[in-house]
């Protein structure tokens, strides 16, 4: 049921994570064990969130659980932003690290893949 | 229609030899080269036809269009020789069929090795504009049409039936079927005009392939100074003045004829 | 006689006279020539001798029995009579004649017989020779008359072919051509020439030759002094014997013969009418045909030509008269195809290039079009190569100041005619036309010509007008549409659009309007009248002021359209126009409208779907037989709905059907849902006609409810949340919040929602969220109240984030608890 908002592709050993549409409250906690159910044995995880239109807390939540699962298992991780829009202010209003942060998928994936 | 039945077309001899193909002149047939083929037979192959409305031709291929120039009858030896897949021929044509192989051999050169011209003339109508003799004033050809036309009666009597190919009474064409120089009369006489009447000279020049001219003494048809003439007016021409009098030497005086032919060849 | 000239007969055994073979011999009522086989003579006997008056001295080896031919026979000798004797041995009467020592002639019959020696070789030719003086004069007669009957029977075969080839020749190049082949087979002629007639040059023109070397072959004046035109003149059959004769009355003819050696040339006038009445003849032609002998021809051969030059003529006549009827259907039909064509270009420029393009190649190889419009003029061309411009130049002068065709001429050097293009006897510009000589000339085509350009003149006429119409109406209507729409209120908004079809048609009918009835009242309409051009642009601006005088405060739709039908009893032009008209009730959100056989309301509020607004309908206005009863609707709309009135252009495309269009509108409108209200209509446009569209489109789209305040009471329930966005969404949107500010607006109020939902109602599945936003000119407002009991903001670390946000985003932040947890947000509207 979480096919609508989560979407998985491989590019070499990186795991990718699409996300589109809006992710609240009402189905953060679904989607985030789609997405842990397919990145714990990744070595690396590239998120894209450039299709996001709409992205609260309980999306920031999620992110920052895998993320902090990811750095535990010292796994490189990237979110791929768009240069504006919603799932970027709401991350940058978190602060996220701008490490995790990536504008490009491609690059990302190509990075973390080395 | 094929050329075989247009033409009366007959080969013999060897049939891997050159060819020689042998055309009559004007007022006879095929049969003209009867004393003359034998000698080359064993060496080339031998191909006599007859003009259309001459001997065993079909009357009905005759065309006012096609032979009312010597043109047309020089496309019916092209034919002939496409037909019969001729190459490299060696032409003999005696008196006007002289001209007719000219004509035939500007046209398609590679069709052919050489012409033998016996007794050739290209204008038969003396030209006093530029002192050309041919040997004849215009007079003395229309004198010969109505000779054409007294002789009429009693050649259509004793020939027409045949030359008309009568389909009611074929036992008439096998009866005469040894005559010789069948000719419709109206097809004669117009031959007669496009043989007599025909300037050729400018022809002469254009021939490319080599030729031999046999020069009959005492020709009135085709006197000396025309056969010299057409000597000095082709190129690669041998001439050579034969013995025999008269205008058909290859009736005349057939072994001379053969060995000039095969000195030549 | 003997060879010694003494007698020698006495030294033999006397025998009887008459049995004495030597006598015999020599006394035969025959000629005998005894010849070797080169035809020199050995032996010849007195009968010969005295016959022909030679010596025999003169013979015997010195001449050839050839030699005592005339030169034709030797000719007939050569090649006939000594081949066959060498072929068949011998030849039977043989028709020759001999030369007598005083070159007079005798006419013989002639047998032969070649002896061969035992070894087959010829040894000697016996010859006998008849006196046939008689016999060939008999013989020449009977040919003669044998050849008579088979050259009339050959002629009249040849005839009866002519005949049938003339009557199934259509035009007059076929009768020429069956003409010219009759004389050859016919009469023996060597060449035959025809000429025809032109009536209209006045000229003698060479068509065709079977020798065109023979003759001058130049066409020529009727008047000529040529034999042919004198021979055409005087209509009867001319029969120049001989070139004396010609000298004498035709030198040109002299000449000819000379040059291509012709003895007789015969002149046949093709001639139609009466043969009886002379003088009624028409000559259509001549035949000329020669010989190469002087030919002395029979009465009968005469009546034959004759009858022949009557034939042809018919036939000329027949096929001229074919010739012209088909080339008048083929004019006629050029014209009606060509004004036809001309009239599926509406535009002037268009139908100017039209016109050349028709015109060249079929009647011209270069055409050139002008017309004194604009102060450039119009001049449109096809086709070359151009003429000397120059030239051209004074021709065209010259026809304007005329007022009159001028028509090319030979050796004008311009090869063009110039045809004015007179609408009401006023010239409108010119029409030029280059064409080969043969395609000129004749006085039909003249008068093709000037029914060409009047046909032309007035169809560029009518394009002309067209665009002085079409361009007022443009004008009128451009007015109208432009007249200003309500705007500045922040109650709604409003967004246009008017689009002209691609084609060039005329103007429209169709309108928009909208006005504030009252302060708080705003009327929407979109209508369409009847018709194009100029007359539709007028209505539709009566019709236009026509409703803003009946909306009233009190009238409503209904109403409004009774009043439009009584205006039509007076407006006749407005009949059947549709119209769909709303009031909105700024302060209510009521909407009340009616169709009036116009396309029905789109409504999209910003909950759920877009609808089709179906109540309210009627025909449209003045319909006699639709039904008039006008009945109105209302519903009250909330705020942020978008309302779309359009004309049937917006969604009627070929090949598409109706419902299709409704229901690709109404996917598209929602799909815009969220799209700024600028722009929108002309999208929407774009999506459903594109650039190619056949009709005009125009729209009004509404969008109301631009309220200031947002209200939404949402369930404890987080799925309710992003529809709530969504309604925010839209509000703002429609306010022109610009989007950085939207998302931090969204975000804050999503968290604040969320807060509510795991807080306040932790407990309560049931509890109720409100939401009540405003905006003003510089900020946004969000207040989200629970009535649940909240743990205090930092209970929960994870909460916090969102709590975090909420102050991230928005400027200001404040919470009040009391009965429950009111959060009341602030952000400033622009840029930070």
């Amino acid at each position: 049921m979480t096919d609508h908002w989560v979407s998985f592709s491989r590019r070499g050993t990186a795991e990718l994570v699409h996300l589109k549409g809006e992710i609240d409250l009402a189905n953060a906690n679904d989607i985030g064990r789609a997405i842990v159910a397919r990145t714990t044995g990744a070595d690396a995880v590239v998120i894209d969130l450039t299709a996001v239109s709409f992205l609260d807390s309980a999306g920031v939540r999620l992110l920052d659980f895998i993320v902090g699962d990811l750095d535990d298992r010292r796994k490189p991780v990237r979110l791929v932003v768009g240069e504006h829009g919603a799932a970027r202010m709401t991350l940058q209003l978190c602060s996220f690290r701008s490490d995790l942060l990536a504008t490009d998928l491609d690059r990302a994936a190509e990075e973390l893949d080395r | 229609m094929s050329t075989t039945q247009r033409n009366a077309v007959t080969v013999s001899g060897a049939a891997s030899g050159r060819p020689m193909l042998f055309a009559h002149g004007y007022g006879c047939d095929q049969n003209m080269w009867r004393l003359v083929t034998p000698a080359f037979a064993d060496t080339h192959r031998i191909v006599l036809f007859d003009h259309v409305g001459n001997g065993r031709s079909d009357l009905s291929a005759y065309r006012d269009s096609r032979h009312g120039t010597l043109a047309g009858y020089a496309e019916d030896i092209l034919e002939i020789v496409e037909e019969h897949d001729l190459r490299d021929v060696v032409f003999v044509g005696h008196s006007v069929a002289a001209m007719i192989g000219v004509l035939a051999a500007i046209r398609e050169p590679d069709r052919f090795a050489g012409i033998v011209m016996v007794g050739p003339s290209p204008r038969y109508i003396d030209d006093e504009a530029d002192g050309y003799v041919g040997g004849f004033a215009r007079s003395d050809i229309e004198e010969m049409l109505e000779s054409l036309d007294s002789n009429y009666l009693g050649w259509s009597s004793a020939m027409a039936p045949v030359i008309m190919g009568n389909p009611e009474r074929p036992e008439l064409g096998e009866e005469l079927t040894n005559s010789f120089c069948r000719t419709d009369p109206a097809i004669a006489r117009k031959f007669a005009q496009v043989t007599f009447l025909s300037d050729n000279r400018a022809d002469l020049p254009n021939l490319r392939v080599p030729s031999l001219i046999l020069q009959c003494s005492d020709d009135v048809i085709a006197p000396t100074v025309v056969g010299e003439y057409v000597h000095k007016n082709t190129r690669e021409s041998t001439f050579m003045a034969l013995n025999a009098t008269g205008h058909c030497p290859n009736l005349s005086a057939p072994e001379e004829t053969v060995d000039a032919i095969k000195s030549w060849l | 006689m003997s060879e010694s000239g003494g007698p020698d007969v006495t030294q033999e055994l006397r025998l009887p006279w008459d049995d004495d073979p030597e006598d015999l011999y020599e006394h035969a009522p025959c000629g005998y020539l005894t010849t070797l086989p080169d035809g020199t003579i050995v032996r010849v006997n007195e009968t010969f001798l005295t016959w022909t008056g030679y010596a025999r001295t003169d013979l015997i080896g010195h001449k050839r029995f050839r030699d005592l031919l005339t030169p034709g026979d030797q000719i007939f000798h050569e090649t006939h009579y000594a081949p066959l004797l060498t072929m068949q041995g011998e030849v039977h009467e043989i028709a020759l004649d001999v030369v007598r020592a005083d070159r007079s002639r005798v006419p013989t019959l002639v047998n032969a017989v070649l002896e061969s020696g035992p070894n087959g070789t010829p040894r000697i030719i016996r010859t006998m020779i008849f006196n046939a003086t008689e016999r060939r004069r008999y013989e020449r007669e009977l040919l003669g008359s044998r050849r008579a009957a088979e050259s009339s029977e050959q002629r009249v075969r040849v005839l009866q072919q002519i005949v049938a080839d003339l009557a199934a020749a259509p035009t007059e190049a076929e009768v020429a051509e069956a003409v010219i082949r009759a004389p050859e087979p016919a009469f023996q002629a060597a060449s035959s020439s025809i000429f025809l007639v032109d009536p209209e040059r006045d000229e003698l023109v060479a068509v065709s030759s079977t020798d065109p070397t023979t003759g001058n072959w130049d066409d020529m004046p009727r008047s000529s002094t040529r034999a042919v035109a004198e021979v055409a003149r005087r209509g009867d059959l001319h029969v120049i014997a001989t070139v004396a004769e010609a000298e004498e009355h035709f030198p040109d003819l002299a000449e000819s013969m000379r040059r291509s050696e012709r003895k007789t040339v015969v002149l046949l006038p093709l001639t139609t009418g009466p043969a009886e009445e002379h003088g009624a003849v028409a000559v259509l032609g001549v035949l000329a045909f020669s010989f190469r002998e002087e030919r002395v021809l029979t009465d009968g051969e005469l009546r034959v030509i004759r009858l022949l030059g009557q034939q042809a003529g018919q036939a000329l006549d027949r096929a001229r008269l074919y010739d012209e009827g088909r080339r008048r259907e083929d004019r006629s039909s050029f014209l009606a195809r060509t004004t036809r064509a001309l009239d599926e270009q509406h535009r002037l420029l268009q139908r100017a290039r039209r016109l050349v393009e028709r015109v060249v190649p079929e009647i011209a190889d270069w055409a050139l079009v002008r017309l004194q419009v604009g102060p450039a003029g119009l001049v449109e061309y096809h086709g070359g190569p151009a003429p000397d411009p120059e030239l051209l130049d004074a021709r065209v002068a010259e026809a304007v100041e005329t007022c009159a065709p001028v028509y090319a001429g030979d050796g004008d050097g311009l090869d063009c005619t110039v045809l004015p293009l007179t609408v009401r006897g006023r010239v409108i510009g010119t029409l030029a036309l280059r064409m080969a000589p043969d395609r000129r000339g004749a006085g039909a085509d003249r008068l093709f010509l000037v029914d060409l350009a009047d046909r032309a003149a007035l169809a560029l006429e009518n394009a002309r007008l067209y665009e002085q119409e079409r361009a007022i109406a443009r004008t009128l209507q451009r007015s109208l549409l432009a007249a200003d729409v309500p705007g500045a209120d922040s109650r709604f908004a409003l967004e246009t659009h008017y689009q002209a079809a691609a084609q060039d048609l005329e103007v429209g009918g169709d309108w928009y309007d909208a006005f504030l009835i009252t302060a708080n009242k705003l009327a929407v309409v979109v209508g369409d009248v009847v018709g194009r051009g100029i007359d539709a642009a007028t209505t539709m601006g009566q019709l236009r002021s026509a409703i803003r005088a009946l909306a009233t405060a009190e009238n409503g739709p209904a109403r409004l359209l009774e009043g439009l039908d009584r205006f039509c009893e007076r407006v006749e032009s407005a009949r059947m126009a549709t119209v769909v008209y709303a009031e909105i009730d700024l302060l209510s959100g009521e909407l009340a409208y009616a169709t009036a056989g116009h396309l029905p309301l789109l409504l999209h509020e910003p909950a759920g779907p877009p609808q089709y607004l179906m109540q309210a309908r009627s025909a449209p206005l003045g319909s006699r037989a639709g039904d008039r009863r006008r009945v109105e609707d209302r519903i009250r709309l909330t705020g942020g709905s978008r309302l779309l009135l359009y004309t049937d252009g917006l969604i009627e495309r070929r090949g598409r059907g109706l419902d299709r269009g409704f229901e690709i509108l109404a996917r598209e409108f929602s799909r815009l849902r969220d799209a700024p209200l600028k722009g929108l209509t002309a999208g929407l446009a774009d999506i459903l006609v594109g650039r190619d569209h056949g009709d005009d489109v125009c729209m009004l789209c509404l969008s109301l409810g631009t309220e200031e305040r947002l209200e939404r009471s949402i369930g404890a329930d987080p799925v309710q949340i992003s529809r709530l966005r969504a309604d925010m969404r839209g509000w703002m949107a429609g306010h022109g919040i610009d989007p950085d500010c939207l998302n931090a607006v969204l975000l804050a109020s999503s968290e604040a929602v969320a807060n509510a939902i795991e807080h306040g109602y932790r407990d309560d599945p049931f509890g109720m969220v409100d939401v009540s936003a405003t905006i003003s000119a510089d900020a946004v407002e969000v207040r989200v109240s629970d009535h649940g009991a909240w743990r205090g903001p930092g209970a929960d670390l994870a909460r916090g984030r969102g709590l975090q946000l909420i102050y991230e985003s928005m400027d200001e932040v404040s919470f009040d608890q009391g009965e429950g947890t009111t959060v009341t947000m602030r952000r400033h509207r622009g840029a930070r």
